[in-house]
């Protein structure tokens, strides 16, 4: 091979792996910025807002389209992209972003994806919303909302003091949230569910999932769920209530204990005191055929247990 | 009393503690680490990213679960004698101003039965610093969600404490600890890493 086919060749390879697109741009006359580009069906994008909103909904076609609307001039939309992975970025170039009671500041990114491709957003106050994607969602805003579906690929939403909604579609996607002071409402998922929250509350309705996991330092959560015979359920507060609804029949076995707060079920015995001296209660017990698992702990907060 | 050694917390069950236990425990990285550590995890291949702000979201994703994994270690290690009473110092959460400011937050203090070591409020402090300096740039009112979501972490942190003095060897109040201690890190960790366009990796 000649020395001038190697550097056409090393031309090309280059030209190949580099983003397709790159780079910044502001919007001085407030039109929307318009993007474009062709993506694998499986690849990764990720989005970053400050404040405003991100919209993320699915088309057939394998391409990414961005409409980027900024009301302040002094944001800066960076694009990079390439057949594999979409960065896009909302950036204030002075590095700071504060919030204006006026709203000025918003920025709206709306975008429409593929369906399968792996999601992460991060936003500081802008909300997050995403309909149909089939693929991993990744999604973080410290105080703005987060709305999602699940399907079959995990879905992991947080927000600290935002709102959290994922409803489910009749798929077995593993599903994580974290929440600080918001409220977090989980409903007809049939993976497994893994929730966190500080003083904020989860309401859940999970149907036949392997592994539930939920904890809280003062937030009330309520689950209602479908138990199988291998179904592990760990819930656990400092302060919270604890509301389990089993659907029956109901075949579980139970180990419930509260350092000092009450227990109250309707199946099975009564809690009993752990020792003369101390204000717990515990309860263990087989309800039916036993199989699923149950353990619920709290400090003081309360435990109610129920198949109704 | 049935206790309940830290159940789903255990390593080889909690995914970020398996993740976690397979990382570095330094906390910031002297150079570029995460190409080689895409690679191992399998990454989609990505343009050149932008070189200042990442370090910043690995380093906190990597002292969440770090400290996380070592203080889980250090608590299923620890002794369980009894602790004097005694030593349980009970505070009254301070009142949460309308619109904090950074140096009003303050780190929640877990008592003498927490079984937590210098070395994890060292690491800890670290992610507070980098947390404070991004705190004054929230809305007022998530600063303010913030500042007392911490009172109400310290309100736990001294019901649990106190309740250790009188059960040392239970697992379940130890696992509340836990749980307590990963919220306040996780939460300083979101704050920090927000609108980074990089978040959490573990």
């Amino acid at each position: 091979m000649s020395i001038r086919n190697v550097c056409l060749a090393a031309a090309t390879l280059a030209a190949l792996a580099a983003p397709s697109l790159a780079g910044a741009e502001t919007s001085p006359d407030g039109r929307p910025i318009m993007k474009h580009v062709n993506v694998a069906p499986d690849a990764t994008v990720e989005v970053s807002n400050v404040q405003g909103r991100v919209e993320v909904a699915t088309w057939d076609k394998n391409e990414v389209e961005l409409v980027a609307e900024l009301e302040s001039p002094k944001d800066e939309l960076e694009f990079e992209a390439n057949e594999r992975y979409v960065r896009i970025s909302v950036e204030r170039p002075n590095g700071k972003y504060r919030h204006d009671d006026d709203d000025e500041d918003d920025a709206t990114l709306t975008l429409r994806v593929p369906k399968g491709i792996r999601l992460i957003a991060d936003t500081v106050s802008a909300d997050i919303a995403v309909s149909g994607l089939r693929g991993e969602q990744k999604l973080e805003s410290v105080s703005g909302e987060v709305q999602t579906q699940a399907f079959d690929a995990p879905v992991r939403a947080t927000s600290v003091s935002g709102e959290v909604s994922v409803v489910g579609n009749g798929g077995k996607a593993t599903v994580s949230t974290e929440n600080v002071s918001g409220s977090t409402t989980v409903g007809g998922i049939r993976g497994d569910y893994h929730g966190e929250v500080v003083s904020g509350e989860i309401r859940a309705t999970v149907a036949a999932a392997q592994k539930i996991e939920l904890n809280s330092v003062s937030g009330d959560i309520e689950i209602k769920a479908e138990l199988t015979p291998t179904s592990r359920v760990n819930m656990e507060s400092v302060s919270g209530t604890l509301t389990l609804k089993i659907k029956p029949p109901v075949n579980a076995e139970f180990d419930v204990e509260s350092f000092s707060g009450d227990i109250d079920s309707c199946l099975g015995p009564k809690a009993h005191s752990t020792s003369k001296y101390t204000p717990g209660s515990e309860l263990n017990y087989t309800q039916g055929n036993g199989g699923a698992r149950v353990e619920m702990q709290t400090l003081s907060g309360e435990i109610s247990i129920c198949d109704r | 009393m049935n206790t309940i050694p830290f159940g789903p917390r255990n390593p080889p069950d909690d995914p970020l503690l398996a993740k976690a236990a397979e990382l570095p425990k330094d906390v910031a990285p002297t150079h570029d680490l995460w190409p080689g550590i895409a690679a191992r995890l399998g990454e989609a291949e990505k343009p050149a990213a932008r070189p200042f702000r990442w370090p910043l979201a690995l380093a906190a994703g990597v002292l969440v679960a770090s400290v996380s994994a070592l203080l889980t270690w250090s608590l299923v290690r620890a002794p369980e004698g009894p602790v004097p009473s005694t030593q349980v110092a009970k505070t009254t959460p301070e009142p949460v101003p309308t619109e904090p400011v950074p140096t009003d937050i303050v780190p929640v203090k877990y008592g003498p039965n927490s079984g937590l070591s210098a070395k994890d409020f060292g690491a800890r402090d670290e992610l507070l610093r980098q947390f404070r300096g991004r705190f004054a740039s929230l809305k007022p009112e998530t600063r303010a969600a913030i500042a007392k979501n911490l009172a109400i972490m310290q309100t736990a942190a001294d019901e649990i404490d106190a309740a250790l003095a009188k059960d040392p060897a239970s697992g379940m109040l130890k696992g509340m600890l836990v749980g307590t201690y990963k919220q306040e890190l996780q939460l300083y960790s979101t704050v920090v890493t927000a609108g980074d366009g990089l978040t959490r990796r573990i």
